[in-house]
């Protein structure tokens, strides 16, 4: 094997961009692009591979859920809906390819022990399920939809 | 070499099952264990099924309200973080080891029951 030492590389076509081989290592860990939208990298147990873009998160949030709703904080969420009291949509910015993606929710308790939001109930709203959205409900554990005043979602699954 | 820069984003790959990378402001975060490991969302409700999913080779209807994902590739330990949801009242992990673990539904009198809409994500290390 040849080596070339150099310490900086630069596109010919374009110097910001470089092509590199399906298979590149840094160091010992390769991550092998085999496929467009494919990639993998070897995992912590040192043989297995998993794959990088299935693992990703393709989106997140953390919002306000009571009053007028509003994103804290945020990655490929372009807006939310408060769709109805307890029933809210996150609309992504970049799309997933299908509705059946996989989400995690949380929320947080309001106002302590005696306060509101305690014992609520966070849920899919399986009516209302699109590639373009998430949409879940928040309730009672009595069942009565409810506003909450955080709420966290992660959507994992294949982007459009 | 074990860093490789990309325009001032550094990947650090010196420990094998290890790549690290410059996050969002100057500190570094571990890209292999903020991957997901898998993910599933799936059905309970007439008749198992897999709507989608990432690392799980099969799925088993264990009982009333409760499916067992088996893993693809085994995870290394059975300590690792799957949050759950479903269209029922609440739902819990009942059980887990490093090849599968149970999802199990509860409705709102906390009684196991079928759920049609399913979902978990898992995080932790792959064996």
């Amino acid at each position: 094997m040849s080596t070339i030492l150099v310490d900086t590389v630069t596109g010919k076509t374009t110097a910001t961009s470089v092509t590199m081989p399906t298979t590149t290592k840094i160091g010992a860990t390769a991550i092998v692009s085999a496929s467009a939208g494919s990639a993998t990298i070897i995992a912590e147990g040192g043989t297995t591979t998993t794959n990088i873009q299935q693992g990703l998160a393709k989106a997140w949030t953390t919002f306000n859920g009571t009053g007028t709703i509003a994103t804290t904080d945020s990655h490929n969420i372009a807006s939310l809906t408060d769709t109805a009291t307890g029933v809210y949509r996150t609309n992504f910015t970049n799309d997933m390819g299908n509705a059946e993606h996989a989400d995690a929710f949380a929320y947080r308790e309001g106002t302590g022990a005696s306060g509101t939001d305690i014992n609520r109930v966070i849920n899919y709203n399986r009516v209302d399920q699109a590639a373009g959205f998430t949409s879940l409900t928040t309730q009672t554990d009595g069942v009565t939809p409810l506003d909450v005043a955080r709420i966290a979602v992660m959507t994992f699954g294949d982007l459009a | 070499m074990s860093v490789l820069e990309l325009n001032g984003r550094v990947f650090d790959a010196s420990t094998t099952g290890t790549l690290t990378l410059t996050g969002e402001g100057s500190a570094t975060t571990n890209v292999t264990q903020g991957l997901a490991k898998s993910w599933i969302q799936g059905t309970a409700a007439s008749s198992i099924s897999t709507q989608d999913s990432f690392n799980f080779s099969s799925v088993t209807d264990t009982s009333t309200g409760r499916i067992t994902p088996q893993f693809a590739n085994n995870m290394g330990n059975s300590g690792f973080s799957a949050p759950m949801v479903s269209n029922q009242l609440h739902m819990a992990l009942s059980s887990s080891s490093t090849s599968s673990f149970h999802l199990t539904a509860y409705n709102s009198s906390h009684s196991e029951v079928d759920s049609d809409q399913m979902c978990s994500t898992v995080h932790g290390d792959l064996a």
